[in-house]
Protein backbone atom coordinates (compact mmCIF):
# COMPACT_ATOMS: atom_id res chain seq x y z
CA UNK A 1 0.00 0.00 0.00
CA UNK A 2 2.83 2.36 0.92
CA UNK A 3 4.15 2.37 -2.62
CA UNK A 4 0.91 3.82 -3.96
CA UNK A 5 1.71 7.30 -2.69
CA UNK A 6 4.85 8.56 -4.37
CA UNK A 7 5.95 12.14 -4.98
CA UNK A 8 4.84 11.69 -8.60
CA UNK A 9 1.30 10.76 -7.53
CA UNK A 10 1.10 13.72 -5.16
CA UNK A 11 2.44 16.03 -7.86
CA UNK A 12 -0.24 14.72 -10.23
CA UNK A 13 -3.03 15.30 -7.65
CA UNK A 14 -1.68 18.81 -6.98
CA UNK A 15 -1.75 19.57 -10.71
CA UNK A 16 -5.30 18.20 -11.07
CA UNK A 17 -6.52 20.31 -8.15
CA UNK A 18 -4.57 23.41 -9.23
CA UNK A 19 -2.52 23.54 -6.06
CA UNK A 20 1.06 24.82 -6.07
CA UNK A 21 3.23 22.93 -3.58
CA UNK A 22 6.74 23.87 -2.51
CA UNK A 23 9.35 21.07 -2.46
CA UNK A 24 9.03 20.87 1.31
CA UNK A 25 5.22 20.66 1.07
CA UNK A 26 5.48 17.94 -1.56
CA UNK A 27 7.78 15.91 0.67
CA UNK A 28 5.62 16.26 3.77
CA UNK A 29 2.36 15.65 1.87
CA UNK A 30 3.84 12.45 0.40
CA UNK A 31 4.94 11.23 3.81
CA UNK A 32 1.68 12.11 5.56
CA UNK A 33 -0.65 10.80 2.86
CA UNK A 34 1.30 7.55 2.67
CA UNK A 35 0.96 6.99 6.41
CA UNK A 36 -2.72 8.00 6.47
CA UNK A 37 -3.73 5.85 3.49
CA UNK A 38 -1.68 2.97 4.83
CA UNK A 39 -3.81 3.14 7.98
CA UNK A 40 -7.01 3.52 5.92
CA UNK A 41 -6.18 0.54 3.68
CA UNK A 42 -7.79 -1.85 6.21
CA UNK A 43 -11.20 -0.96 4.77
CA UNK A 44 -10.30 -2.74 1.57
CA UNK A 45 -10.37 -6.10 3.36
CA UNK A 46 -14.10 -5.75 4.07
CA UNK A 47 -16.38 -7.57 1.66
CA UNK A 48 -18.84 -5.06 0.20
CA UNK A 49 -19.62 -6.92 -3.02
CA UNK A 50 -23.38 -6.84 -2.49
CA UNK A 51 -23.56 -3.48 -0.71
CA UNK A 52 -24.89 -0.40 -2.47
CA UNK A 53 -23.14 2.95 -2.17
CA UNK A 54 -24.64 5.59 0.07
CA UNK A 55 -25.72 8.37 -2.22
CA UNK A 56 -28.61 9.98 -0.42
CA UNK A 57 -27.77 11.42 2.98
CA UNK A 58 -31.27 12.79 3.58
CA UNK A 59 -33.29 9.82 2.30
CA UNK A 60 -35.48 12.48 0.68
CA UNK A 61 -36.73 12.17 -2.89
CA UNK A 62 -38.21 14.59 -5.40
CA UNK A 63 -37.07 17.85 -3.90
CA UNK A 64 -39.04 20.06 -6.24
CA UNK A 65 -40.81 23.36 -5.92
CA UNK A 66 -43.28 25.28 -7.96
CA UNK A 67 -41.71 26.62 -11.15
CA UNK A 68 -42.36 30.23 -10.31
CA UNK A 69 -40.11 33.28 -10.27
CA UNK A 70 -39.71 34.74 -6.82
CA UNK A 71 -39.33 38.48 -6.54
CA UNK A 72 -37.25 38.45 -3.34
CA UNK A 73 -33.53 38.89 -3.64
CA UNK A 74 -30.89 38.00 -1.09
CA UNK A 75 -28.96 41.17 -1.74
CA UNK A 76 -28.94 44.01 -4.22
CA UNK A 77 -26.76 44.41 -7.27
CA UNK A 78 -25.20 47.45 -5.56
CA UNK A 79 -24.24 45.37 -2.50
CA UNK A 80 -22.55 42.76 -4.66
CA UNK A 81 -20.66 45.37 -6.67
CA UNK A 82 -19.53 47.15 -3.51
CA UNK A 83 -18.07 43.90 -2.18
CA UNK A 84 -16.30 43.01 -5.42
CA UNK A 85 -12.64 44.04 -5.69
CA UNK A 86 -13.23 45.59 -9.12
CA UNK A 87 -16.29 46.39 -11.20
CA UNK A 88 -17.23 48.01 -14.47
CA UNK A 89 -20.78 49.30 -14.92
CA UNK A 90 -23.15 46.71 -13.47
CA UNK A 91 -20.57 43.95 -13.81
CA UNK A 92 -17.98 42.42 -11.52
CA UNK A 93 -14.62 42.65 -13.21
CA UNK A 94 -12.51 39.50 -13.14
CA UNK A 95 -9.49 38.27 -15.02
CA UNK A 96 -10.03 36.68 -18.41
CA UNK A 97 -10.84 32.98 -18.27
CA UNK A 98 -10.13 32.39 -21.94
CA UNK A 99 -6.68 33.27 -23.15
CA UNK A 100 -6.89 34.75 -26.65
CA UNK A 101 -3.72 32.99 -27.74
CA UNK A 102 -5.23 29.59 -26.94
CA UNK A 103 -8.70 30.23 -28.40
CA UNK A 104 -7.65 31.46 -31.86
CA UNK A 105 -8.49 28.22 -33.57
CA UNK A 106 -12.16 28.23 -32.48
CA UNK B 1 -33.79 30.19 29.15
CA UNK B 2 -32.21 31.88 32.15
CA UNK B 3 -31.90 35.69 32.03
CA UNK B 4 -29.12 36.56 29.57
CA UNK B 5 -26.21 38.82 30.50
CA UNK B 6 -26.23 42.35 29.10
CA UNK B 7 -24.08 43.24 26.09
CA UNK B 8 -21.80 45.33 28.34
CA UNK B 9 -21.26 42.37 30.67
CA UNK B 10 -20.64 40.15 27.68
CA UNK B 11 -18.10 42.51 26.11
CA UNK B 12 -16.31 42.84 29.44
CA UNK B 13 -16.02 39.06 29.76
CA UNK B 14 -14.75 38.85 26.20
CA UNK B 15 -12.09 41.48 26.96
CA UNK B 16 -11.00 39.75 30.16
CA UNK B 17 -10.55 36.32 28.62
CA UNK B 18 -9.61 37.09 25.06
CA UNK B 19 -5.84 37.71 25.54
CA UNK B 20 -5.64 34.25 27.13
CA UNK B 21 -7.90 32.32 24.75
CA UNK B 22 -8.14 33.86 21.28
CA UNK B 23 -11.66 32.49 20.93
CA UNK B 24 -12.82 35.33 18.67
CA UNK B 25 -11.75 36.48 15.23
CA UNK B 26 -14.02 39.51 15.28
CA UNK B 27 -16.25 41.16 17.91
CA UNK B 28 -19.27 43.22 16.84
CA UNK B 29 -19.30 45.58 19.85
CA UNK B 30 -21.02 48.54 18.19
CA UNK B 31 -23.61 46.51 16.30
CA UNK B 32 -24.39 44.43 19.41
CA UNK B 33 -24.88 47.52 21.61
CA UNK B 34 -27.17 49.01 18.94
CA UNK B 35 -29.24 45.82 18.66
CA UNK B 36 -29.59 45.66 22.44
CA UNK B 37 -31.18 49.13 22.40
CA UNK B 38 -33.73 47.97 19.84
CA UNK B 39 -35.08 45.44 22.40
CA UNK B 40 -36.36 43.01 19.81
CA UNK B 41 -38.85 40.55 21.37
CA UNK B 42 -38.74 36.78 20.85
CA UNK B 43 -37.88 33.50 22.55
CA UNK B 44 -34.18 34.48 22.62
CA UNK B 45 -34.72 38.21 23.36
CA UNK B 46 -31.45 39.92 24.23
CA UNK B 47 -29.42 36.69 24.20
CA UNK B 48 -25.79 37.37 23.22
CA UNK B 49 -24.51 34.64 20.92
CA UNK B 50 -21.17 33.99 19.22
CA UNK B 51 -21.06 32.36 15.79
CA UNK B 52 -18.38 30.15 14.28
CA UNK B 53 -16.71 32.05 11.46
CA UNK B 54 -17.73 29.53 8.83
CA UNK B 55 -21.34 30.76 9.00
CA UNK B 56 -22.08 33.79 6.83
CA UNK B 57 -23.12 37.03 8.52
CA UNK B 58 -23.74 40.35 6.81
CA UNK B 59 -21.94 42.08 9.69
CA UNK B 60 -18.15 41.85 9.59
CA UNK B 61 -16.09 39.23 7.78
CA UNK B 62 -16.61 35.52 7.20
CA UNK B 63 -13.14 34.00 6.85
CA UNK B 64 -13.45 30.28 7.67
CA UNK B 65 -10.11 30.98 9.42
CA UNK B 66 -8.42 30.88 6.02
CA UNK B 67 -5.98 33.30 4.43
CA UNK B 68 -7.87 32.82 1.15
CA UNK B 69 -11.02 34.40 2.66
CA UNK B 70 -9.27 36.95 4.87
CA UNK B 71 -10.99 39.87 3.12
CA UNK B 72 -14.34 38.18 2.46
CA UNK B 73 -17.53 39.92 3.56
CA UNK B 74 -20.69 37.97 2.81
CA UNK B 75 -23.39 39.81 0.84
CA UNK B 76 -26.06 37.65 2.50
CA UNK B 77 -26.51 35.80 5.77
CA UNK B 78 -27.05 32.15 6.65
CA UNK B 79 -30.60 31.01 7.41
CA UNK B 80 -29.56 30.18 10.99
CA UNK B 81 -28.46 33.79 11.46
CA UNK B 82 -31.78 35.12 10.12
CA UNK B 83 -33.61 32.78 12.50
CA UNK B 84 -31.54 33.78 15.54
CA UNK B 85 -32.07 37.47 14.84
CA UNK B 86 -35.81 36.97 14.32
CA UNK B 87 -35.90 35.25 17.73
CA UNK B 88 -34.30 38.31 19.34
CA UNK B 89 -30.72 37.00 19.75
CA UNK B 90 -27.78 39.39 19.35
CA UNK B 91 -24.74 38.23 17.37
CA UNK B 92 -21.71 39.51 19.32
CA UNK B 93 -18.95 38.15 17.14
CA UNK B 94 -17.34 35.43 15.07
CA UNK B 95 -15.33 32.64 16.63
CA UNK B 96 -12.10 30.93 15.66
CA UNK B 97 -11.96 27.49 14.01
CA UNK B 98 -9.64 25.15 12.17
CA UNK B 99 -9.33 26.39 8.59
CA UNK B 100 -12.52 25.48 6.69
CA UNK B 101 -13.56 23.47 9.78
CA UNK B 102 -10.89 20.83 9.11
CA UNK B 103 -9.20 19.85 12.33
CA UNK B 104 -9.68 18.85 15.94
CA UNK B 105 -7.78 21.49 17.90
CA UNK B 106 -8.34 24.92 16.24
CA UNK B 107 -4.55 24.94 15.69
CA UNK B 108 -5.10 24.80 11.91
CA UNK B 109 -6.62 28.30 12.01
CA UNK B 110 -4.64 30.68 9.79
CA UNK B 111 -5.04 33.25 12.58
CA UNK B 112 -3.57 31.31 15.52
CA UNK B 113 -4.96 28.66 17.89
CA UNK B 114 -7.67 28.97 20.54
CA UNK B 115 -6.62 27.89 24.04
CA UNK B 116 -8.60 25.85 26.52
CA UNK B 117 -9.98 28.02 29.37
CA UNK B 118 -9.42 25.20 31.90
CA UNK B 119 -5.71 25.10 31.04
CA UNK B 120 -4.36 27.55 28.50
CA UNK B 121 -1.41 25.28 27.63
CA UNK B 122 -3.99 22.88 26.15
CA UNK B 123 -6.11 23.03 23.01
CA UNK B 124 -9.80 23.92 23.02
CA UNK B 125 -10.55 21.12 20.56
CA UNK B 126 -11.95 21.72 17.15
CA UNK B 127 -12.97 22.63 14.76
CA UNK B 128 -15.51 24.77 16.71
CA UNK B 129 -12.84 25.49 19.36
CA UNK B 130 -13.52 29.23 19.52
CA UNK B 131 -17.24 28.68 20.18
CA UNK B 132 -16.58 26.02 22.84
CA UNK B 133 -13.93 28.07 24.66
CA UNK B 134 -16.10 31.21 24.55
CA UNK B 135 -19.05 29.41 26.18
CA UNK B 136 -16.86 27.60 28.73
CA UNK B 137 -15.20 30.85 29.81
CA UNK B 138 -18.55 32.63 30.02
CA UNK B 139 -17.60 35.15 27.33
CA UNK B 140 -21.02 34.34 25.87
CA UNK B 141 -23.81 32.15 27.27
CA UNK B 142 -24.29 30.28 23.97
CA UNK B 143 -22.62 29.87 20.59
CA UNK B 144 -23.12 28.21 17.23
CA UNK B 145 -20.76 25.63 15.81
CA UNK B 146 -20.75 23.22 12.91
CA UNK B 147 -20.10 19.49 13.12
CA UNK B 148 -18.86 17.43 10.17
CA UNK B 149 -17.14 14.67 12.18
CA UNK B 150 -17.31 15.85 15.78
CA UNK B 151 -16.48 19.54 15.44
CA UNK B 152 -19.16 20.59 17.94
CA UNK B 153 -19.05 17.63 20.33
CA UNK B 154 -15.27 17.18 20.62
CA UNK B 155 -14.49 20.81 21.61
CA UNK B 156 -17.59 20.81 23.86
CA UNK B 157 -16.11 17.78 25.62
CA UNK B 158 -12.63 19.34 25.85
CA UNK B 159 -14.02 22.61 27.25
CA UNK B 160 -16.70 21.17 29.56
CA UNK B 161 -19.82 22.49 27.83
CA UNK B 162 -22.85 20.97 26.12
CA UNK B 163 -22.56 20.46 22.35
CA UNK B 164 -25.27 19.12 20.06
CA UNK B 165 -24.97 17.81 16.52
CA UNK B 166 -28.53 17.58 15.21
CA UNK B 167 -29.75 14.99 12.71
CA UNK B 168 -28.41 15.64 9.21
CA UNK B 169 -31.05 17.84 7.56
CA UNK B 170 -32.59 19.08 10.82
CA UNK B 171 -30.97 22.52 10.54
CA UNK B 172 -30.48 24.49 7.31
CA UNK B 173 -26.95 24.67 5.93
CA UNK B 174 -27.75 27.63 3.69
CA UNK B 175 -25.02 30.23 4.09
CA UNK B 176 -22.66 27.83 5.84
CA UNK B 177 -19.33 27.41 4.03
CA UNK B 178 -19.29 23.76 3.01
CA UNK B 179 -16.72 21.19 4.15
CA UNK B 180 -18.35 17.78 3.64
CA UNK B 181 -21.80 18.58 2.33
CA UNK B 182 -23.36 15.20 3.14
CA UNK B 183 -22.04 15.38 6.72
CA UNK B 184 -22.14 19.05 7.84
CA UNK B 185 -24.66 20.22 10.45
CA UNK B 186 -25.01 23.44 12.45
CA UNK B 187 -25.68 23.11 16.17
CA UNK B 188 -25.54 24.86 19.55
CA UNK B 189 -22.82 24.94 22.22
CA UNK B 190 -24.25 25.90 25.61
CA UNK B 191 -23.71 25.57 29.34
CA UNK B 192 -26.88 23.56 29.93
CA UNK B 193 -28.91 20.97 28.04
CA UNK B 194 -32.04 23.08 28.35
CA UNK B 195 -30.32 26.00 26.60
CA UNK B 196 -29.31 23.65 23.77
CA UNK B 197 -32.95 22.55 23.45
CA UNK B 198 -34.17 26.17 23.40
CA UNK B 199 -31.64 27.05 20.73
CA UNK B 200 -32.42 24.03 18.54
CA UNK B 201 -36.09 25.05 18.75
CA UNK B 202 -35.18 28.24 16.92
CA UNK B 203 -32.65 26.73 14.50
CA UNK B 204 -34.51 23.61 13.36
CA UNK B 205 -36.85 23.31 10.42
CA UNK B 206 -37.15 23.09 6.68
CA UNK B 207 -35.56 25.79 4.56
CA UNK B 208 -36.42 26.02 0.90
CA UNK B 209 -32.95 27.42 0.29
CA UNK B 210 -31.39 24.13 1.42
CA UNK B 211 -32.77 21.16 -0.49
CA UNK B 212 -31.20 18.78 2.05
CA UNK B 213 -33.09 20.33 4.97
CA UNK B 214 -35.88 18.08 6.18
CA UNK B 215 -39.63 18.77 5.99
CA UNK B 216 -40.06 16.61 9.13
CA UNK B 217 -42.13 18.62 11.69
CA UNK B 218 -40.15 20.25 14.52
CA UNK B 219 -41.34 19.00 17.94
CA UNK B 220 -41.29 20.98 21.19
CA UNK B 221 -37.80 20.28 22.47
CA UNK B 222 -37.69 22.09 25.82
CA UNK B 223 -40.37 19.97 27.58
CA UNK B 224 -38.16 16.91 27.01
CA UNK B 225 -35.84 18.44 29.63
CA UNK B 226 -37.35 17.34 32.90
CA UNK B 227 -38.93 14.10 31.78
CA UNK B 228 -37.62 11.18 33.78
CA UNK B 229 -35.72 8.38 32.10
CA UNK B 230 -37.29 5.41 33.89
CA UNK B 231 -37.55 2.44 31.58
CA UNK B 232 -35.39 3.90 28.81
CA UNK B 233 -32.74 1.54 27.52
CA UNK B 234 -29.18 2.78 27.11
CA UNK B 235 -26.89 0.82 24.79
CA UNK B 236 -23.20 0.81 25.65
CA UNK B 237 -21.03 -0.34 22.73
CA UNK B 238 -17.95 -2.22 23.90
CA UNK B 239 -16.02 -0.70 20.96
CA UNK B 240 -16.40 2.79 22.46
CA UNK B 241 -14.17 1.70 25.35
CA UNK B 242 -11.64 -0.21 23.27
CA UNK B 243 -7.91 0.30 22.84
CA UNK B 244 -7.03 3.93 22.18
CA UNK B 245 -9.52 5.19 24.76
CA UNK B 246 -7.80 6.53 27.88
CA UNK B 247 -8.49 4.35 30.97
CA UNK B 248 -9.45 7.29 33.14
CA UNK B 249 -11.83 8.58 30.45
CA UNK B 250 -13.40 5.09 30.26
CA UNK B 251 -13.76 4.97 34.03
CA UNK B 252 -15.32 8.45 34.26
CA UNK B 253 -17.82 7.72 31.49
CA UNK B 254 -18.72 4.33 32.99
CA UNK B 255 -19.56 6.15 36.24
CA UNK B 256 -21.87 8.48 34.29
CA UNK B 257 -23.57 5.47 32.71
CA UNK B 258 -24.04 3.94 36.18
CA UNK B 259 -25.73 7.19 37.17
CA UNK B 260 -28.13 6.80 34.22
CA UNK B 261 -28.94 3.36 35.60
CA UNK B 262 -29.60 4.73 39.07
CA UNK B 263 -31.95 7.27 37.45
CA UNK B 264 -34.04 4.36 36.18
CA UNK B 265 -32.60 3.56 32.77
CA UNK B 266 -31.65 0.01 31.88
CA UNK B 267 -28.12 -0.38 30.58
CA UNK B 268 -27.46 -2.93 27.87
CA UNK B 269 -24.07 -3.84 26.50
CA UNK B 270 -24.11 -3.78 22.70
CA UNK B 271 -21.60 -4.10 19.88
CA UNK B 272 -20.96 -1.81 16.93
CA UNK B 273 -18.19 -3.76 15.17
CA UNK B 274 -17.81 -1.27 12.33
CA UNK B 275 -16.65 1.47 14.73
CA UNK B 276 -13.04 0.76 13.76
CA UNK B 277 -13.79 1.47 10.10
CA UNK B 278 -15.43 4.81 10.85
CA UNK B 279 -12.25 6.92 10.71
CA UNK B 280 -11.15 5.79 7.22
CA UNK B 281 -14.74 5.88 5.92
CA UNK B 282 -15.34 9.33 7.30
CA UNK B 283 -12.10 10.95 6.17
CA UNK B 284 -12.26 9.53 2.65
CA UNK B 285 -15.81 10.84 2.19
CA UNK B 286 -15.22 14.18 3.93
CA UNK B 287 -12.00 14.92 2.06
CA UNK B 288 -13.49 13.88 -1.28
CA UNK B 289 -16.39 16.26 -0.73
CA UNK B 290 -14.01 18.97 0.50
CA UNK B 291 -11.83 18.69 -2.59
CA UNK B 292 -14.81 19.50 -4.79
CA UNK B 293 -16.30 22.12 -2.44
CA UNK B 294 -12.99 23.99 -2.31
CA UNK B 295 -12.69 24.18 -6.10
CA UNK B 296 -14.64 27.46 -5.99
CA UNK B 297 -11.71 29.25 -4.35
CA UNK B 298 -10.15 30.13 -7.66
CA UNK B 299 -9.10 33.80 -7.39
CA UNK B 300 -11.96 34.65 -9.75
CA UNK B 301 -15.01 34.23 -7.57
CA UNK B 302 -13.28 34.05 -4.17
CA UNK B 303 -9.78 34.69 -2.99
CA UNK B 304 -7.14 37.30 -3.68
CA UNK B 305 -7.50 39.12 -6.99
CA UNK B 306 -4.30 41.17 -6.96
CA UNK B 307 -2.03 38.47 -8.32
CA UNK B 308 0.81 38.85 -10.80
CA UNK B 309 0.19 35.53 -12.51
CA UNK B 310 0.44 35.59 -16.31
CA UNK B 311 -2.02 32.82 -17.18
CA UNK B 312 -5.24 31.51 -15.74
CA UNK B 313 -3.66 28.28 -14.48
CA UNK B 314 -0.87 30.32 -12.90
CA UNK B 315 -3.52 32.35 -11.08
CA UNK B 316 -5.15 29.21 -9.69
CA UNK B 317 -1.83 27.77 -8.58
CA UNK B 318 -0.69 30.97 -6.92
CA UNK B 319 -3.96 31.81 -5.16
CA UNK B 320 -4.62 28.26 -3.92
CA UNK B 321 -1.01 27.41 -3.13
CA UNK B 322 -0.60 30.57 -1.08
CA UNK B 323 -4.14 30.79 0.33
CA UNK B 324 -4.69 27.34 1.83
CA UNK B 325 -2.96 25.96 4.92
CA UNK B 326 -1.43 22.49 5.35
CA UNK B 327 -4.50 20.51 6.46
CA UNK B 328 -6.67 21.99 3.71
CA UNK B 329 -4.02 21.14 1.12
CA UNK B 330 -3.86 17.62 2.51
CA UNK B 331 -7.65 17.37 2.26
CA UNK B 332 -7.65 18.50 -1.36
CA UNK B 333 -4.86 16.07 -2.29
CA UNK B 334 -6.45 13.14 -0.46
CA UNK B 335 -9.91 13.89 -1.79
CA UNK B 336 -8.67 14.28 -5.35
CA UNK B 337 -6.79 11.01 -4.99
CA UNK B 338 -9.81 9.12 -3.60
CA UNK B 339 -11.97 10.36 -6.48
CA UNK B 340 -9.46 9.87 -9.30
CA UNK B 341 -9.84 7.32 -12.05
CA UNK B 342 -7.93 4.21 -11.02
CA UNK B 343 -8.31 4.88 -7.27
CA UNK B 344 -12.04 5.67 -7.05
CA UNK B 345 -13.29 2.09 -6.61
CA UNK B 346 -10.77 1.15 -3.96
CA UNK B 347 -11.18 4.30 -1.89
CA UNK B 348 -14.20 6.56 -2.36
CA UNK B 349 -16.64 3.90 -3.53
CA UNK B 350 -15.57 1.48 -0.82
CA UNK B 351 -16.03 4.22 1.80
CA UNK B 352 -19.48 5.00 0.42
CA UNK B 353 -20.47 1.31 0.69
CA UNK B 354 -19.17 1.16 4.24
CA UNK B 355 -21.29 4.18 4.96
CA UNK B 356 -24.35 2.13 4.04
CA UNK B 357 -23.20 -0.61 6.44
CA UNK B 358 -22.45 1.82 9.31
CA UNK B 359 -25.87 3.42 8.92
CA UNK B 360 -27.46 -0.05 8.97
CA UNK B 361 -25.49 -0.95 12.10
CA UNK B 362 -26.98 2.04 13.94
CA UNK B 363 -30.49 1.14 12.72
CA UNK B 364 -30.05 -2.38 14.05
CA UNK B 365 -28.77 -1.12 17.40
CA UNK B 366 -31.70 1.26 17.74
CA UNK B 367 -34.11 -1.63 17.23
CA UNK B 368 -33.16 -2.72 20.77
CA UNK B 369 -31.99 0.43 22.60
CA UNK B 370 -33.33 3.99 22.90
CA UNK B 371 -29.99 5.79 23.10
CA UNK B 372 -26.33 4.85 22.81
CA UNK B 373 -23.85 6.12 25.41
CA UNK B 374 -20.07 6.37 25.50
CA UNK B 375 -17.20 8.84 25.72
CA UNK B 376 -17.18 11.80 23.32
CA UNK B 377 -13.41 11.68 22.90
CA UNK B 378 -10.72 9.06 23.55
CA UNK B 379 -8.77 11.45 25.79
CA UNK B 380 -9.03 14.86 27.49
CA UNK B 381 -7.74 18.08 25.88
CA UNK B 382 -4.16 17.56 24.67
CA UNK B 383 -1.29 20.07 24.91
CA UNK B 384 -0.97 22.76 22.23
CA UNK B 385 1.37 21.50 19.51
CA UNK B 386 1.11 17.81 20.48
CA UNK B 387 -0.49 16.63 17.22
CA UNK B 388 0.01 19.37 14.64
CA UNK B 389 2.81 17.47 12.88
CA UNK B 390 1.01 14.13 13.00
CA UNK B 391 -2.22 14.43 11.01
CA UNK B 392 -3.19 10.79 11.58
CA UNK B 393 -3.00 11.26 15.37
CA UNK B 394 -5.15 14.37 14.97
CA UNK B 395 -7.70 12.39 12.92
CA UNK B 396 -7.88 9.68 15.60
CA UNK B 397 -9.07 12.19 18.18
CA UNK B 398 -12.38 12.06 16.25
CA UNK B 399 -12.60 8.26 16.50
CA UNK B 400 -15.80 8.30 18.59
CA UNK B 401 -17.63 11.17 16.91
CA UNK B 402 -17.42 10.51 13.15
CA UNK B 403 -19.83 7.53 13.05
CA UNK B 404 -22.81 9.73 13.90
CA UNK B 405 -22.08 12.02 10.94
CA UNK B 406 -21.61 9.04 8.64
CA UNK B 407 -25.02 7.70 9.69
CA UNK B 408 -26.64 11.15 9.94
CA UNK B 409 -27.93 10.53 13.48
CA UNK B 410 -28.03 13.19 16.23
CA UNK B 411 -25.62 13.17 19.18
CA UNK B 412 -24.89 15.34 22.20
CA UNK B 413 -21.87 15.76 24.46
CA UNK B 414 -22.59 16.62 28.09
CA UNK B 415 -19.95 17.24 30.81
CA UNK B 416 -19.50 14.20 33.09
CA UNK B 417 -16.45 14.91 35.23
CA UNK B 418 -12.81 15.97 35.27
CA UNK B 419 -9.45 14.26 34.99
CA UNK B 420 -6.60 16.35 36.39
CA UNK B 421 -8.71 19.50 36.10
CA UNK B 422 -9.69 18.82 32.48
CA UNK B 423 -13.31 18.13 31.48
CA UNK B 424 -14.63 14.78 30.21
CA UNK B 425 -17.70 14.45 27.98
CA UNK B 426 -20.43 11.81 27.93
CA UNK B 427 -21.74 11.32 24.40
CA UNK B 428 -25.32 10.22 23.77
CA UNK B 429 -26.56 9.20 20.33
CA UNK B 430 -30.20 8.76 19.24
CA UNK B 431 -32.02 7.63 16.08
CA UNK B 432 -32.72 10.13 13.28
CA UNK B 433 -34.85 13.10 14.39
CA UNK B 434 -34.97 11.90 18.03
CA UNK B 435 -33.21 14.93 19.51
CA UNK B 436 -35.90 15.00 22.21
CA UNK B 437 -34.57 11.72 23.56
CA UNK B 438 -31.06 13.20 23.74
CA UNK B 439 -32.34 16.21 25.68
CA UNK B 440 -34.37 13.98 28.00
CA UNK B 441 -31.43 11.75 28.95
CA UNK B 442 -28.74 14.44 28.91
CA UNK B 443 -30.82 16.80 31.05
CA UNK B 444 -31.68 14.07 33.57
CA UNK B 445 -28.00 13.22 33.90
CA UNK B 446 -26.84 16.85 34.02
CA UNK B 447 -29.28 17.79 36.78
CA UNK B 448 -28.29 14.78 38.88
CA UNK B 449 -24.70 16.10 38.98
CA UNK B 450 -22.93 19.39 39.65
CA UNK B 451 -20.51 19.38 36.72
CA UNK B 452 -22.45 22.01 34.81
CA UNK B 453 -22.11 24.47 37.71
CA UNK B 454 -18.30 24.43 37.50
CA UNK B 455 -16.63 27.08 35.39
CA UNK B 456 -13.01 27.93 34.64
CA UNK B 457 -11.45 31.01 36.27
CA UNK B 458 -8.64 33.28 35.14
CA UNK B 459 -5.55 32.09 36.97
CA UNK B 460 -2.99 34.82 36.39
Amino acid sequence: MNQIITPAVVRRMAALSRLRLTDAELASATKNLASILNYFASIQDIDTKDVTTYDNATQLTNITREDKVRSEVLCSCATLLALAPASRGDHIQVHAVFDVSTTNNQ
Amino acid sequence: MSAPPTISETLQKINEWEPRLHAFLEVFATAARQEEKEKKPGPLAGLPIAVKDVICTKTGHTTASSRILKQFCSPYEATVITKLKAAGAIIVGKTNLDEFAMGSSTEYSAFGPTKNPWDTTRVAGGSSGGSAAAVAAGQVPVALGTDTGGSIRQPASFCGVVGLKPTYGRVSRFGVIAYGSSLDQVGPLTRTVKDAAALLQVLAGHDRRDATSSPQPVPNYVPACGQNIKGLSVGVPQEYFAAGVDKQVSHTVHQAIEELESLGASVIEISLPLTATAIPTYFLIAKAEASTNLARFDALRYGPMDLNAATLVERYLEARGGGFGPEVKRAILMGTYALSAGYYHAWYQQASKLRTLIRREFEQAFATVDVIAGPTTPEVAFPVGAKTDDPLAMYLSDALTVSQNIAGVPAISVPCGFIGGLPVGLQLTAPHFQEERLFQVAHAYEQSQNWWKQHPVIRD
